[in-house]
């Protein structure tokens, strides 16, 4: 092998994958009239019923390099992790893994129900590809790992696995998954597993890959796991790659076509009851230091330009201020709004464009609604709403429990020890 | 256990030290289709023995009620039975368990990569457990009757050996064609008892019986390895190479397309499953 296929964990390349649609017949007295269906007609029916799930897909993952996939549901992800783990073969073009594949997909795969939890860690992992004296090595931290913050859990390791609930198999199956050490690991959507203490070790454990310089490929609807871990992230569609890039370019632009798709408009509910005709707010973007374009990505840290253009009949003027709230989504949390009039700022025409820059928000990563308003102080009375839901990415130390570390992290902190 | 795509090939050695390869995942496997049948139940391993003891019994009682007269030589009848009983049993389970086992499989299948060959040589290994489980009563039951056991019991792993090469290579080739049309094991499970009829199981084959069964035991691998059990752990003989050199011809060939066939389409049982 040349030194040059060395330095990838994975390479694809031109793959192309056949799906059939429908059912194939196999009963006799279906079989018989397809034949002379297919005689008859000449061309086969079945080429008419097959479908190209992958076409023509090329990349390359380095060693140690984190690939995301994203992608409708039916873009093949699915497939194309499939045909990297090797259970199906592409019809054309070749796919080259380079070292020992273990994926994430598989976690509890051949678990079986009348087997202890003990028990079933060695034959899974076997199935994975472990041997058992690596299995014996291991499975101190294998039971660690599936009770983490349940100790209660390590009393049912001698218990048959018809008797845990789900939860505790999703651990137990992630938690064997978790010590393959391989050098490319295939993950597909895991990372919602379990209840939050143990989602915190799975993102912690996703960390550690980082450091350890597997190659990972994986596919997520999760947009923030995605464009958190991710080095190169893939858009699939309709079975082709579309674009391929930085994370937060790849996912803004996919979250966009999403948003297109669904016809969203914003986020959340806006008062229904709003008076009407007052105030109206439009073309709001929010806008990334040195950027022109409405984001729907933040990087952590990165200042934020909100603008946008307002009209307004109510009078005074001087009774109108505009605001811009934020609000975090995982729990509606309120991070903060901030008031224009506190600022000096009232609108002195009817309508006119305001712009409002926001250098050091601190937010945290994670998902959060972006709220707009024009208001009348003197009333309390809202006359004008815009949401957009917005995301603020970033490999932070914080990011792994947004909630326990608050909303934001204050700027100029300075910890010494005193002498 | 890397998957190096270059390395791979369809040649028949990769797909035998692929095999190797994976011996503990085989065994581990194995063992669980063991432990997996026997629990939760009051016998537990003991349930590998009694089918074959039930049915020696049974027929032990008809001989003795003269409802039909075997001839048994020598040798005590429930000893004789018992000793065609323990290749038949083998054979018959191992067979109809392999031949399912890619389906009950499809979960693994559907997710993760192994050679799939280790599934259907695992329910093999599990049946040989049993195997083995069942020798030992029969030297218990020997022991019983004062049947001797004579030194020919030595060529016993080699008889063991040849059936496990015949059973491999139509487990491989049903298990399959069973991922494709279910109906195989249908056919297999309606054919096995058919076949015991043309096998000395529970009794000898006399050499002037019609001319048509004679025909239908030339073609039965099972006749010459059964004979071969009764031979090496009864009469005192060793094998009777003349008649087993057609069935180990059958039984390699047999193997070895099986195997060839099951690793060229392997990569097609995830979609078809």
């Amino acid at each position: 092998m040349s030194s040059s296929s060395t330095q990838y964990g994975v390479e694809a390349h031109k793959v192309w994958k056949r799906f059939h649609r429908g059912e194939r017949p196999t009963l006799l007295s279906d079989v018989i009239p397809y034949f002379f269906r297919r005689l008859r007609h000449k061309e086969s029916p079945i080429s008419s019923k097959t479908f190209w799930v992958l076409k023509d897909v090329s990349f390359q993952v380095k060693k140690g390099e984190f690939l995301g996939i994203v992608g409708h549901n039916g873009a093949g992800k699915t497939t194309l992790l499939k045909l990297l783990a090797g259970i199906m073969k592409p019809s054309r073009g070749s796919m080259k893994v380079n070292g020992r594949v273990s994926s994430l997909i598989i976690a509890g795969a051949g678990f079986h129900p009348l087997f202890t939890g003990r028990e079933n860690i060695y034959l899974n992992a076997s199935i994975m590809g472990m041997r058992k004296r690596e299995v014996d090595k291991k499975i101190d931290s294998i039971i660690e790992f599936a009770a983490y913050g349940l100790p209660e859990y390590k009393k049912f390791l001698d218990t048959p696995l018809k008797q845990y609930s789900s939860g505790m198999l999703v651990r137990l199956g992630f938690a064997i998954a978790a010590h393959v050490e391989p050098e490319v690991l295939l993950v597909d959507e895991i990372l919602a597993v379990g209840d939050i203490g143990f989602q915190q070790k799975c993102l912690e454990y996703m960390n550690n890959l980082k450091k350890k310089e597997t190659t990972v490929v994986m596919v997520s609807h999760n947009m923030i796991h995605i464009a958190n871990y991710s080095d190169r992230v893939i858009l699939l569609d309709e079975g082709g790659v579309v674009l391929e890039g930085e994370p937060a370019n790849v996912v803004g632009v996919f979250e966009r076509e999403m948003a297109k798709k669904m016809n969203w408009v914003g986020v959340g509910n806006v008062p229904a009851n709003l008076p009407k005709g007052w105030a109206s707010l439009q073309n709001v973007q929010f806008v990334a230091a040195q950027r022109i374009e409405n984001a729907l990505y933040f990087d952590y840290g990165c200042p934020i330009v909100t603008r946008f253009d307002y009209n307004c009949l109510l009078h005074p003027l001087d009774d109108i201020t505009f605001s811009l709230s934020v609000y975090r989504i995982a729990d509606g949390y309120k991070c903060f709004t901030i008031f224009s009039h506190m600022y000096g700022c009232s609108p002195q025409i009817k309508e006119g464009r305001i712009e409002l820059t926001v250098a050091s928000h601190n937010l945290l990563p994670g998902e959060y609604v972006f709220d707009v308003e024009i208001q009348s102080l003197r009333s309390g009375i809202v006359l004008a709403v815009h949401r957009e839901r917005k995301v603020i990415v970033g490999n932070t130390p914080h990011y792994l429990s947004q909630q326990a570390h608050g909303v934001y992290q204050p700027a100029n902190i300075a910890w010494s020890a005193i002498p | 256990m890397g998957r190096v795509e270059e390395k791979r090939s369809n040649s028949l050695f990769e797909a035998l030290t692929e095999v190797v390869r994976y011996r503990e995942l085989l065994l581990s496997l194995g063992t669980r289709e063991i432990k997996a049948r026997y629990k939760q139940t009051f016998f537990g391993i003991m349930w590998s023995i009694f089918p074959a003891l039930a049915t020696m019994l049974i027929f032990t009682f008809i001989n003795k009620l003269k409802i039909i007269d075997i001839e048994s030589g020598s040798i005590p009848y429930p000893v004789f039975a018992y000793c065609g009983l323990l290749p038949w049993t083998f054979f018959a389970n191992a067979l109809t368990g392999a031949t399912t086992s890619l389906v009950s499989y499809s979960d693994i299948i559907n997710k993760i990569y192994f050679p799939r060959e280790i599934i259907p040589f695992s329910i093999i290994v599990s049946k040989l457990i049993d195997l083995f489980i069942g020798f030992v009563i029969f030297v218990l039951l020997a022991l019983y009757y004062q049947v001797k056991l004579p030194v020919t019991i030595v060529a016993l792993p080699f008889i063991v050996l040849l059936q496990v090469i015949f059973v491999a290579g139509f487990s491989l080739l049903f298990s399959m064609a069973n991922l494709f049309y279910h109906d195989v094991s249908y056919i297999v499970t309606v054919s096995i008892p058919l076949m015991m009829f043309v096998t000395p199981v529970v009794y000898p084959i006399k050499v002037n019986s019609l001319q048509w069964y004679q025909a239908l035991t030339i073609f039965n691998p099972m006749v010459p390895i059964t004979d071969a059990y009764r031979d090496v752990l009864l009469f005192g003989r060793w094998p009777n190479m003349q008649a087993l050199s057609i069935p180990i011809c059958l039984c390699v060939v047999l193997f070895i397309a099986g195997l060839i066939l099951f690793h060229k389409t392997e990569h097609l049982f995830a979609e078809n499953i």
